[in-house]
């Protein structure tokens, strides 16, 4: 009997790490060309203002100052990722007649330096007219606050519903009622590697562009239409790219000032981001205002849910659409509800756009979900592990008109993380264990981009030593998926990773993916590489059926390099003879084979989703009100694991992540000027704040999953911050319902508490 | 700013540093670099010269010579905490030091740029404070020494003149029966700024407090002696009941603002959470010495 698998669920390292250890990988940061210029961007200092003049003259006659580009160069285009919907592109990137956040760009220097771009910058005379700004979302929506576009009424940028069943009705019967509001706070990507580009425009009118990016894809069509190419005149190169977390699928202003800049000159341009731009101008997570009312029975079966949000989107829609509508679905998750009700609006203000970061809208409602069940379940004096199993999704449940789960394994989840609890015995004063559920999606169905290519494509080309090229047009951004997809390929045409040579990044040779983001890759890009690993195994088997000529009551199959009958595992030929002699075969042509995938009748929001349940054990200090982490156990399903190494890091990365946006990441501001735009004041955790981890898989299976696999590594972001507050809740009984949960909200709510004792 | 721009001058002895910033008297000392170059990256600082103190030997090192330790202006957090000087006589001073910043940070700054900056949530002068350590500012002409509880006057404002350097930090070896304690308190637990910060000094004297100081960092100006609390002390035996109520004197002394890290009235909380803790840990550490010495 041969093992199941040869390839997949064995932990291999990344398949880059060591070009990446070595420092040989190449990422555009790294890009150096002949006569290349180096790029700046001169950017707004007041959060809403009209653009009344703008003199470049001086600038444009310093020494060494090559071109300066101001909107009057651009073709005016409002562009956006919702290009179905018009109203919804709405950002120019060089703003032309309006600023409406601090740090929009105005204009872009090239000079031969960066110091003599950034001395430019200084010369730069721009004439503003200050407006009044509005900096939340909650003023923002008021009748009579400032405007910021001209079509948006009361700023409301997009709204969205969601409903099933008879939610009055549901109150109606339920025996106990909870109304609770919660603050949701921003939150920055923090990528390593700050958002670059270098463009380079030949005479030959193609644009070639190497970059940071989640997806290659998007950035060329993006880039074509503003800048009016057309799309295959743009190559987009993006071999390694550090760190994305969201913020790099929408065309920003590296990409689009550096090609303006090398379109007017012929010559390559260079922009790089500071790490004071990337906080001021590359977007970040959406702050949310939360309403929830929840209708239970005195058993703890849900009953209905009512949700309402108001989220501050900042000057431009971004991806801030799908996030509204993201939370809204995820608000609901991972239980089953006879009836919800959701409304959300998003809402612009003068402040740094608000979009994509990982987990997408989801940890946002999560943590108000699960910070509320806690406090339901202390209501009715329930545990929070068995109302939760009450109510907890289970395979085959179809959200009304939403989605259908195929694969879930959420109740088992919830009896791992049961007896872990049960394992650590009472624990010492001011120390408490918070649970959260949770669960998200494996790829977006949805396609506001319009793509008229499926979803994810992938193209396999077999060699005459066996040695097999496989192209994919998905983005490795540190997250593992070209480890996933070589995995995927090696273990489906039955060969070994080192025989996959992979090539990605390059949209001159890569087929089409929409990119990463969303959690689609293992599934979207991964099903279209097994489609096409067995598309060329079939010609390979084809002529080793010819030569080994088995009853033809038997089946053929690859493993590990040996191509054999089924049944018969010993009857079989090398892989690599029977390459050989197929090429030759076919007249000398290599095996080529193509895959593809794009959902079909698969629902709303994305064909399969994961789930979990993360337990979060802390320490409070009654003094400070200071929080530390001693454990962080999650039992996770994400289907069939591919890698299980790439999982770990995925898990501790979220974790990592999670529990900064959870008690310490912060983003605040005075009147849209971000207060903390650096490393010291803005504190994402390090080694010192990382809790012990543990990762419990639950193995499923997910039919429309590649081997039954799963999202795994954005959802986990989805649990930290409501098991951490409720970690806090029953280590002091305090609910603090507005994130990030400080020592100093701690220490206010505990002499709160004190004080109401006393009374 | 271009750094490219700016003048170097890389003099080999300190007489040579002190001609050149008499020469052009615009120039700034570079020790560590790591608040100077920041701020003239960030357009905080304009300067055309910079007079890097690098090459003098005779700042480096750390020595004890009659009854004082000398720290020269170069020596570094890295060099303070590992010091076998500073781990017996004042290990609060290495626990300020291992408390700073980042790995990186601490190899490449030094005790002379964090005194100098005058930054109010600075690590190192509160323990220093509390130790009655002084500095030793030299000019071209003549020299002088300055206690470090005179030595600040504002943030980033010091005794310090046109023309004087900072060379040396001077401990005198405490009393018998001496503890010294500093803690800080941040938003995480490295790499960054203190949100308050206490370095407490108890000296005992047959079972009594004989003397005592509490430096408050990060909640005024400047590092400030909470001058009540201290005095509170003196002459008492102490307890826990003593030390909360030095605590909640100190608290009152504190004169901080409301800014990212915390509010006016939590870091009021904080200094006397801190004072509590240091005042116990000086006393532990008090205790212990005087168990040694006898």
């Amino acid at each position: 009997m041969m093992k199941k698998y040869s390839v997949i669920n064995t932990p291999i390292h990344n398949i880059d790490g060591i070009a990446k250890i070595t420092g040989r990988a190449e990422y555009a940061f790294d890009i150096k060309l002949p006569h290349m210029l180096y790029g700046k961007i001169l950017r707004s200092p007041y959060p809403h203002a009209k653009i009344l003049k703008i003199n470049t003259k001086k600038a444009e006659g310093l020494t060494g100052v090559k071109a300066v580009v101001t909107g009057k160069d651009t073709l005016g285009i409002k562009q956006g990722i919702w290009r179905r919907f018009k109203e919804l592109c709405d950002e120019e990137i060089l703003a032309r007649s309006k600023v409406r956040y601090i740090g929009e760009p105005v204009a872009a220097v090239a000079a031969v330096d960066e110091d003599t771009a950034e001395e430019a910058l200084d010369l730069i005379e721009v004439e503003y007219e200050s407006l009044p700004g509005v900096f939340g979302p909650l003023e923002a929506i008021k009748q009579g606050a400032p405007q910021l576009h001209e079509h948006a009424e009361r700023n409301i940028n997009v709204t969205r519903h969601i409903e099933w069943g008879d939610v009055d009705e549901g109150f109606k019967k339920a025996d106990h009622v909870r109304e609770d509001w919660f603050r949701c706070s921003s939150q920055h990507h923090v990528c390593m590697e700050t958002h670059n580009a270098v463009a380079s425009f030949t005479p030959d009118k193609k644009l070639t562009v190497w970059t940071s990016t989640q997806s290659h894809y998007y950035i060329q069509v993006l880039l074509s239409w503003v800048l009016g190419l057309r799309e295959n005149d743009v190559r987009v190169i993006s071999r390694y790219t550090g760190g994305g977390f969201g913020s790099k699928f929408e065309l920003d202003s590296a990409q689009f000032c550096s090609s303006l800049l090398s379109m007017k000159l012929f010559k390559p341009v260079k922009i790089i981001l500071t790490r004071e731009e990337e906080f001021m101008a590359t977007k970040r997570r959406t702050p949310m205002f939360y309403y929830l009312r929840t209708g239970v029975k005195k058993d703890g079966t849900f009953l209905a849910k009512e949700g309402r949000v108001f989220t501050e989107g900042g000057a431009y829609t971004s991806m801030g659409a799908t996030a509204l509508y993201l939370t809204g679905f995820f608000q609901a998750f991972p239980y089953v509800w006879p009836s919800y009700r959701y409304d959300g609006y998003r809402v612009y203000t003068n402040t740094a756009p608000t979009s994509a970061m990982r987990g997408f809208g989801a940890p946002q409602a999560t943590f108000c979900a699960e910070t509320q069940i806690d406090l339901i379940a202390n209501d009715l004096g329930i545990d929070p592990i068995k109302i939760r199993r009450k109510n907890a999704m289970y395979p085959g449940y179809e959200v009304p008109g939403q989605a259908t789960i195929q694969s879930c394994g959420l109740s088992q989840c919830l009896d791992k993380i049961e007896k872990w609890i049960k394992s650590q015995g009472k624990l010492p004063p001011n120390r408490g264990i918070g649970i959260a559920a949770y669960g998200f999606m494996s790829g977006g169905i949805f396609n506001w981009f319009d793509t008229p290519y499926a979803f994810s494509s992938a193209v396999i080309q077999v060699k005459i030593d066996g040695k097999v090229d496989l192209y994919i047009g998905s983005q490795d951004m540190g997250q593992g998926s070209n480890t996933t997809m070589t995995m995927i390929c090696a273990e489906e045409l039955g060969v070994q990773v080192e025989d996959i040579r992979l090539h990605m990044g390059d949209t001159e040779s890569c087929p089409v993916d929409l990119g990463a983001w969303g959690s689609r890759e293992t599934l979207m890009q991964g099903n279209a590489v097994k489609m096409a690993a067995a598309k060329a195994k079939q010609q390979i088997i084809e002529y080793a059926a010819a030569k080994l000529s088995p009853n033809i009551v038997y089946d053929l199959d690859i493993k590990d390099r040996w191509v054999h009958l089924i049944a018969r595992p010993e009857r079989g030929l090398s892989y690599y003879d029977v390459v050989k002699e197929a090429i030759r075969g076919k007249d000398g042509q290599p095996i080529i084979a193509r895959g593809h995938y794009t959902p079909h009748r698969k629902g709303m929001i994305s064909p399969a989703y994961s789930f979990g349940v993360q337990a979060v054990d802390a320490e409070v200090d009654p003094d400070t009100g200071k929080i530390t982490l001693k454990n962080c156990v999650t039992a996770h399903d994400c289907g069939q694991v591919i890698n299980p190494l790439g999982v770990k890091g995925q898990l501790e990365g979220a974790m990592a992540m999670a529990a900064g946006y959870g008690f310490t990441e912060d983003l605040p501001m005075d009147e849209g000027k971000i207060l903390n735009p650096n490393l010291v004041d803005y504190k994402v955790l390090r080694a010192t704040e990382m809790p012990e981890t543990k990762v419990i898989e639950v193995e499923t299976y997910e039919p429309e999953g590649p081997f039954g696999a799963k999202e795994a590594g954005e959802g986990l972001t989805n649990p930290t911050a409501g098991a951490l507050g409720n970690a806090v809740f029953h280590a002091t009984g305090l609910s603090i319902k507005n994130l990030p949960i400080t020592p100093e909200k701690v220490l206010e709510a505990l002499k709160e508490k004190k004080k109401e004792e006393k009374k | 700013m271009n750094l490219s721009e700016i003048r170097l001058h890389t003099p080999q002895t300190l007489n040579e540093a002190l001609e050149l910033s008499v020469k052009i008297k615009e120039a700034c000392f570079l020790a560590g670099g790591t608040d100077l170059l920041v701020d003239i990256k960030q357009g905080l600082l304009a300067a055309k010269d910079i007079i890097s103190l690098q090459e003098i030997k005779e700042l480096k090192g750390i020595k004890k010579k009659n009854k004082e330790i000398r720290l020269g202006a170069l020596v570094t957090p890295n060099d303070i905490l590992s010091d076998s000087l500073i781990n017996r006589y004042i290990p609060a001073l290495a626990d300020a030091a291992r408390s700073m910043a980042s790995t990186q940070i601490r190899a490449v700054a030094t005790i002379g740029g964090n005194i100098s900056s005058a930054v109010p949530s600075a690590d190192l002068p509160p323990p220093l404070i509390a130790a009655e350590a002084s500095v030793k500012l030299q000019g071209l002409e003549s020299s002088r020494k300055v206690s470090l509880s005179e030595f600040f006057r504002g943030p980033r404002e010091t005794a310090c003149k046109t023309g004087e350097l900072l060379t040396f930090i001077l401990i005198p070896l405490l009393p018998p029966g001496t503890g010294i304690s500093y803690l800080k308190f941040t938003l995480r637990e490295a790499n960054a700024l203190a949100v308050a910060s206490v370095a407490s000094r108890v000296t005992l004297k047959d079972g009594k407090i004989n003397r005592a100081a509490i430096v408050l960092g990060a909640v005024a100006p400047t590092p400030i002696m909470a001058l009540r609390a201290s005095e509170f002390l003196i002459n008492r035996e102490p307890s826990q009941s003593t030390f909360e109520k030095a605590a909640l004197l100190a608290k009152e002394e504190g004169e901080p603002i409301s800014d990212i890290r915390g509010s006016i009235w939590y870091r009021k909380e904080l200094i006397s959470v801190l004072t509590r803790r240091t005042l116990s840990e000086a006393l532990e550490r008090a205790q212990r010495k005087n168990r040694k010495e006898k």
